[in-house]
């Protein structure tokens, strides 16, 4: 499946905006006025395309852009203003109560874009915190925010650790924290040492805490965006673009080709970049996409990145695609002999399927395969009779 | 009237940090207090007079500086000067005391003076009510925070 599937590239009219948001001088205003004449703002405007409007409130008010809508588009930028703050200074105490714990932990997604890299607290909406803290202090820090009021959910079980990657928190305030281990779905512990070494420290509220350099986080931002997401997926195309502009902080090229390798994510990022290129003219240098053209894809990385293209409900009906992205995170847990998972492959199934046995887990499988196969001939035989 | 008096004329305050954080829009400043939930919003003179604060400038010469820029009675703007100060310390907005940092340049006045109207320090309180408010459906062309009228 090529980068240009629906499930991955924005809309006509949300790249329009994205345009509106991103690029500078005439690009810009033409982009803005042809999206203001194809949507309506009260009717037709997607969730994504909502979490964009501050950006491009900041990106017109910086080109002087005089229009009706400015007015709205303003208080959405301030309500996005004050709702990071609000969150960065409800947070902020965790931050401060996990380093006191001695739990290291380092800000992912949207804080330190917005801290470091937008250098504005409103142009970029948050909803959560998402808290990165090293595999092995997981459970440490998940026990001390229950402690401090904290709820996880789903809870954090023995299976959810060492096979996902995160776990989101509520408090009764409403705040929403996710807790990261990884630093994505599969991502093998041993790689991301590389991670934590190459750290930057970010204050957030006062609150001294560490973020992904400018590479690593361009490399997190585009391996997730690179995703299908039910919401669309048009946000991390900005960000992206933010990351490669931020004037004193230059991406470190071969470091993002070498985490791409090491992560077996090189399909993901190539696409990536080269949309990012293609639509947007991202400063990629040639050699690069070169690169990682050249490099060699093998067929279960193909297969992930099939699998994370496709809509969840699509999923289901796709049971080798499944399998096979399965296995391949599997395989990426364990890369490197680093990270030896006990039971192996089978008992990571057992966990993706809530399966009690590997009886329960074949009998789950073969229910599975059945049904899938009865539907597809059922299919077949009625297009057969029309 | 009071507090006005205690005031020393040497009086320099700074902003509330970390509990305050601010940020001028468009000539607007708005201001969050992270404390009491309070959202705030000053225009034209007020959020002239608090960059003059926030850069230094002493209470007691505020007056005189909001008299470079703007046209009206000395008394007048003194009054109005003294109590937005006041207010903006009872809102736990400025606190006593140089800032920690560099404090911002002190702005320059404009080349005219504009007819002087007394600061006006808009308060939005409820936070949370706030928001939760749709900002495209809930809200009129002002934006947020200022939901549709009933």
């Amino acid at each position: 499946m090529s980068v240009g599937s629906p499930s991955l590239v924005a809309t006509p009219p949300q790249e329009l905006l994205l345009r509106a948001a991103v690029m500078d001088g005439p690009a810009a205003v033409a982009a803005w006025q042809a999206w203001s004449r194809t949507v309506n703002i009260e009717t037709d405007l997607d969730h994504g395309s909502f979490r964009l409007l501050s950006l491009v409130y900041v990106n017109l008010q910086r080109l002087r852009v005089d229009d009706p809508l400015m007015g709205r588009l303003k208080g959405i930028y301030r309500q996005a203003w004050s709702r990071n703050q609000t969150l960065f200074h409800d947070l902020a105490p965790v931050v401060e109560r996990l380093r006191a714990a001695g739990i290291r932990t380092l800000l992912l997604k949207g804080a330190p874009l917005s801290l470091l890299h937008y250098r504005n607290n409103g142009a970029r909406p948050m909803s959560d915190l998402d808290l990165l803290v090293p595999h092995g202090q997981a459970r440490a820090a998940h026990d001390l925010l229950v402690a401090a009021g904290w709820t996880a959910t789903p809870v954090l079980t023995e299976g959810l650790l060492r096979y996902d990657h995160s776990v989101p928190l509520t408090n009764a305030a409403g705040r929403e924290l996710d807790l990261h281990w990884r630093l994505f779905h599969g991502c093998c512990a041993a790689a991301e040492d590389e991670f934590w070494e190459g750290a930057v420290p970010v204050t957030m509220a006062g609150a001294t805490t560490l973020a992904p350099n400018v590479t690593d986080l361009l490399f997190h931002t585009v391996i997730h965006g690179m995703a299908w997401n039910p919401e669309p997926p048009i946000r991390w195309v900005a960000d992206a673009l933010a990351l490669l502009r931020t004037p004193d902080a230059a991406v470190d090229w071969p470091r993002l080709l070498r985490l791409a390798e090491r992560h077996r994510v090189s399909l993901r990022l190539r696409n990536g970049l080269e949309y990012l290129c293609g639509r947007f003219g991202a400063p990629v240098p040639p050699a690069v996409l070169t690169a990682l053209r050249r490099r060699f894809v093998g067929h279960f990385e193909r297969q992930e990145y099939r699998f994370l293209q496709t809509p969840l409900e699509v999923r289901k009906a796709r049971p080798y695609l499944t399998l096979a992205y399965h296995f391949f995170v599997y395989r990426r847990l364990t890369a490197q002999g680093q990270c030896p998972l006990p039971g192996g492959f089978a008992a990571y199934l057992r966990w993706v399927l809530h399966a009690e046995s590997n009886t329960e887990l074949l009998c789950r499988m073969a229910r599975r395969g059945l049904r899938v196969t009865g539907v597809r001939l059922g299919c077949r035989r009625r297009l057969a009779q029309a | 009237m009071v507090r006005e008096e205690a005031m020393a004329a040497s009086d320099i305050f700074r902003i509330n940090t970390p509990s305050v954080v601010h940020e001028t829009i468009e000539g607007e400043t708005v201001l969050l207090n992270l404390d009491s939930g309070n959202y705030y919003s000053l225009t034209e003179t007020g959020a002239v007079a608090l960059d003059l604060l926030a850069a230094g400038v002493p209470a007691g010469e505020l007056a005189a500086k909001l008299g470079e820029r703007y046209d009206g009675p000395a008394e007048a703007i003194a009054q109005a000067a003294a109590a937005f100060v006041a207010e903006l310390q009872a809102e736990g907005l400025v606190v006593p005391g140089p800032a920690a940092g560099a404090s911002p340049e002190v702005p320059a006045a404009g080349p005219a003076r504009l007819p002087f109207a007394p600061p006006v320090l808009n308060k939005y309180s409820d936070m949370q009510e706030l928001l939760l408010l749709d900002p495209i459906h809930e809200v009129d062309a002002a934006g947020w925070p200022a939901s549709k009228p009933l």
